[in-house]
């Protein structure tokens, strides 16, 4: 195992909001930001960023291309989903779930991209996706995403899949968002704006682990005189961000070796550059130990302000992976 | 348990009063348009398209009044499995002709109920996720504009 080596991309998802509300907001105002950072290369969500999924056109590729050397950075990762419910009648077949993955892989080729972000592929696929990924020589990685997380037998299963495959072609994308501790305050605070009561908020956070089903915790929120900020307060947190006391860092150790690269999703960090919600620190320490030598693309999902919270997220970055020695930009 | 009903927070964008204005054709006013966003983080495949409801002034618009176009295409937006290829960027917006001879001059409560099925989002149970794409807002009616 040789020493580990990190260099830091930012995805582009980081800056959804303004890219949702300016139509004036676009690559080239990104890629003047990732200028202002250092940063050379980043990840696109196609079926966010591209008017036209899952086969962009021509033009809006040559568009991407031309700001790229323009402002001199990289598409690194192409992040993809297999849009298998797309049909009214019934859900993709097997076949036509592959031919989804093939178009970003045909994408994320003429990007140049080196990494695809897979959603939506089941198991028994992987073989199949790890020979269409070879023809294209571009990893396709199942993201861990939370609620998932690296113990859940469902990614140990994949785990196995990957480790008969035994391709460079295929392998994880893990997201950091799986190791949330706790919710963040900021979180908490945009519910109590949507109208949520923060008794009702600090209700569904001290009984996330009693046993209640989110159906459950729904009625109860009703029961309770919550309303709909309450009700997406449960989604969130038993769906994209749920959080768990502890860490599944044992989990992440069983799985390192198969993770291609990783999302450095975080949601707020306040001046002194710490994440208090997600132990950084651990889960870099198990890269760094597995001897990683890649990409961190850092995710900013705080929706807010990714003109402040990525700089915040780099110096983190930076005094973390520089006392280890292993950073590269 | 992933989310399973979604209805994030970018209602606001759904109705664009940019593009909510009457319509004439020959020189005669014939209907309203109204331009419509998604709200949702990314685009979807129209196809996922599950319901859609236009309320003018608390009064539901006949379905068979409404003409549906995205991407410069007109589409049968009861059936939208016939338009399997057909994406809807978030960018992009739809418009809306509503052919009920256009409104009054002044401002008007316009509500669109419109939900999606997720594409990628499946539960045990077989239910895909749910993504609210409604909006409710006052909007001033524009200048009328020659089809």
């Amino acid at each position: 195992m040789g020493k580990a080596s990190i260099e830091l991309g930012v995805s582009l998802y980081g800056y959804t909001n303004r890219f949702l509300e300016d139509d004036g907001y676009g690559f080239e105002q990104m890629f003047q930001e990732l200028n202002r950072l250092g940063i050379k290369k980043f990840e696109i969500v196609g079926a966010q960023m591209f008017n036209h999924y899952p086969t962009p056109t021509t033009e809006e590729i040559e568009n991407l291309l031309s700001l790229c050397r323009k402002y001199d950075v990289e598409p690194y990762s192409y992040g993809g989903y297999c849009d298998f419910g797309k049909r009214p009648d019934r859900d993709l077949d097997d076949n036509e779930r592959v031919g989804e993955v093939v178009r970003d892989l045909m994408t994320a080729h003429k990007l140049g991209c080196k990494m695809i972000r897979g959603f939506g592929i089941p198991g028994h696929l992987y073989p199949r996706v790890a020979q269409m990924a070879a023809f294209y020589q571009i990893p396709v990685c199942y993201e861990i995403h939370a609620p998932q997380k690296p113990s859940d037998p469902e990614v140990q299963e994949l785990k196995k899949i990957f480790e008969e495959i035994n391709s460079p072609w295929v392998g994880f994308v893990q997201d950091f968002g799986c190791f949330i501790e706790k919710p963040n305050p900021v979180v908490f605070d945009n519910y109590v704006k949507m109208g949520a009561k923060p008794e009702n908020l600090r209700y569904i956070i001290d009984n996330r682990w009693s046993g209640m089903s989110q159906e459950e915790m729904e009625d109860k929120m009703r029961e309770m005189g919550g309303g709909q900020p309450e009700i997406l307060a449960v989604s969130t947190w038993f769906g994209g961000q749920s959080f768990s006391p502890e860490a599944d860092i044992e989990g992440f150790k069983s799985i390192v070796h198969l993770c291609r690269y990783f999302h450095g999703k975080f949601y707020n960090i306040g001046e002194d550059c710490v994440e208090t919600t997600i132990p950084y620190e651990k889960i870099l320490d198990v890269i760094v130990e597995s001897g990683y030598e890649g990409v961190l693309m850092i995710e900013y999902e705080g929706r807010i302000n990714p003109e402040e919270q990525i700089p915040r997220h780099i110096e983190m970055e930076h005094r973390i992976l520089g006392e280890l020695g292993v950073l590269k930009n | 348990m992933p989310t399973k009903y979604m209805k994030l927070g970018s209602s606001h964008r759904v109705l664009r009063e940019d593009g909510f204005y009457n319509v004439t054709l020959c020189g005669n006013q014939v209907a309203f348009n109204v331009d419509v966003r998604l709200n949702y983080y990314r685009g979807l495949p129209f196809s996922c398209l599950e319901k859609l409801e236009l309320y003018v002034d608390g009064e539901r618009i006949p379905d068979h009044l409404i003409m549906f176009s995205l991407n410069d295409k007109w589409l049968n937006y009861h059936k939208p499995g016939e338009a399997l290829q057909e994406y809807w960027g978030i960018r992009t917006s739809a418009h809306l002709l509503v052919f009920n001879y256009g409104l009054p001059e002044g401002e008007h409560e316009v509500e669109l109920v419109m939900e999606f099925r997720s594409p990628y989002m499946i539960f045990p149970d077989g239910d895909h996720g749910h993504i609210d794409s409604g909006c409710k807002k006052v909007m001033k009616i524009g200048e009328r504009r020659e089809m």
